[in-house]
């Protein structure tokens, strides 16, 4: 598995959500490769229905993976206003193109500026993945 | 340390399932210690996993006829019927700094279940993804539920006891149109303590030896406890919203089943193969055919082709562990054959672009025999 940490998008610290701001309150959002490995392959995928509030820290979604069935967190506040029809579908996706194909969904968000305080992102990355990946290995989330 | 022990017995569905996640939820808060629940429901109710399609699992007519209530679980997997002759256990933890990973954590919750199962001389152990089995005979099945409270739920319904075939007509398995050798081939994958043990024994002597295991095993202490009011008003108001929900009972799944079939033939015999995938996931794998094998040796290779991934080089290597194991009971069952009619199969399943033809898997079943596509081999 490839973990890397593209240094343009942000990351929700302990949830692995990242999201990538294509305007001020237009947020898309995913899962990063070392929170898929700790799911495994995705099965099953369910997101909260469109034009539906999320909350920062709550589920926008579940899932059912090879490990277990688990809460997606938004990684910001807003309304879920788009989702992607080709992960619901086949959520391997997600697995196959963490950060291409496999976007989970877009929140419209008034607090950006504000939320995104609360994400790693720039000259942050490096050391908050590293930290994560020993931290991942040595919690037995990863091999090697 | 100590934990919680909660006992219960003839649990509505509903109220069963709120007080797993509503626990969970409190103790993934830190409102809580951790909690090992031990119950049985009220005869009986048939519960599919997160996400399966309940009209497609069960039968509803049969369920409705009988009383069987229909729910849905917050873990996944196949569907069970529960009632009681079937021991319930929730093991509710926190996340917290240096936790093991949860698969980790599920062979521990496993590695205590065979030990209180170990009390009657019954050698279980954990396959695959979430099988305790006997000799290739599921007796238990396991889940994994993590909420974002940072709660875990680990559950599992032990089979103390089993009417097979009430089991089956609820998990809409047609009786009709098997043989007696194809529902013999099911029943002969499923077992029970009292079976095992070859003794008469009560839910109530299985659920002490289970408790006494896991204070064992985890080198803990079991407070006796019943819920707080605090607690019984959140599990009552999760039943009602959620788990006493038709919108949440009969939810729309978006991800289609796919069913594929591939048969082969070889020196050793045609092999006939059914699969039922979940998005890219093996959710079962049926091997049938004229082929020369033992029957715990074949159940043991659906069992680890379990929620497997469907990669070929996956399925392979995990077969060929499987055959290390079993190199004589396999002789006449080539490995390399089986790896490409799965993988036949697979593709064959990969190929419907259609709901039509889904089958039917439970926890403890594996597919009917089907009228799925069959590619030219």
């Amino acid at each position: 598995m490839d973990y890397t940490f593209p240094e343009h998008l942000f990351y929700e610290r302990v949830t692995h959500m990242w999201a990538l701001p294509e305007s001020d309150t237009r947020i898309r959002v995913g899962i990063d490769p070392l929170g898929l490995s700790s799911l495994g392959e995705l099965a099953y995928l369910s997101l909260n229905a469109s034009q539906s509030r999320v909350q920062s820290g709550q589920p926008m979604g579940v899932l059912e993976a090879a490990k277990m069935t688990g809460e997606m967190i938004a990684p910001v506040n807003g309304t879920l206003v788009e989702r992607n029809p080709a992960v619901l579908e086949d959520p391997f996706v997600v697995n196959q193109d963490p950060y291409g194909k496999g976007w989970l969904a877009v929140i419209e968000t008034e607090s950006w500026l504000e939320d995104s305080t609360n994400l790693v992102s720039g000259a942050e990355i490096p050391a908050w993945s590293a930290h994560e990946l020993e931290r991942y290995r040595e919690q037995g989330w990863i091999e090697g | 340390m100590t934990w919680r022990l909660l006992q219960e017995d003839g649990v509505a569905d509903s109220y069963g399932l709120a007080a797993d996640e509503a626990m969970t939820l409190r103790i993934g808060q830190g409102e809580s210690p951790t909690c090992l629940r031990l119950y049985t429901y009220r005869s009986h109710c048939a519960l599919v996993g997160r996400f399966q399609r309940i009209e497609n699992e069960l039968n509803l007519g049969f369920c409705g006829e009988q009383d069987i209530a229909v729910n849905r679980r917050p873990t996944g997997g196949g569907a069970i019927l529960m009632g009681s002759g079937q021991l319930g256990v929730a093991w509710m933890l926190r996340e917290q700094d240096g936790i093991t990973a949860p698969r980790e954590l599920m062979r521990q919750f496993a590695a205590a279940l065979s030990s209180g199962l170990q009390a009657f001389g019954i050698p279980a152990q954990f396959r695959g993804k979430n099988d305790l089995e006997v000799d290739g005979r599921k007796i238990a099945g396991l889940g994994i539920h993590h909420n974002a409270s940072g709660g875990f739920l680990f559950h599992s319904s032990l089979l103390v006891d089993l009417d097979v075939r009430l089991m089956l007509r609820a998990l809409n398995i047609p009786l009709e149109k098997l043989d007696d050798k194809q529902i013999q081939s099911i029943e002969g994958r499923i077992t029970s303590v009292c079976k095992e043990s070859q003794r008469d024994l009560s839910v109530s002597e299985v659920r002490e030896a289970v408790a006494d295991a896991f204070a064992q095993h985890f080198g803990t202490e079991l407070a006796h406890s019943g819920f707080s009011d605090e607690e019984r008003q959140a599990i009552g108001e999760l039943e009602v919203q959620k788990y006493l929900s038709a919108d949440w009972i009969h939810q729309k799944v978006e991800v289609p089943d796919l069913m594929g079939e591939a048969k082969l033939k070889t020196p050793a015999g045609l092999l006939d193969v059914r699969v039922t995938l979940a998005g890219r996931q093996l959710k079962a794998v049926f091997l049938g055919g004229d082929f020369f094998a033992s029957e715990s040796a074949i159940a043991d290779l659906e069992g680890r082709l379990r929620w497997h991934s469907s990669d070929p080089l996956q399925v392979r290597n995990t077969l060929a562990d499987a055959y290390v194991r079993w190199a004589d009971e396999l002789e006449f069952l080539p490995l390399d054959s089986l790896c490409e009619v799965i993988g036949h199969a697979v593709n064959a399943a990969t190929a419907q672009s259609s709901e039509t033809g889904t089958h039917r898997y439970g926890c403890f079943v594996n597919p009917a025999p089907s009228h799925a596509r069959t590619p030219a081999v």
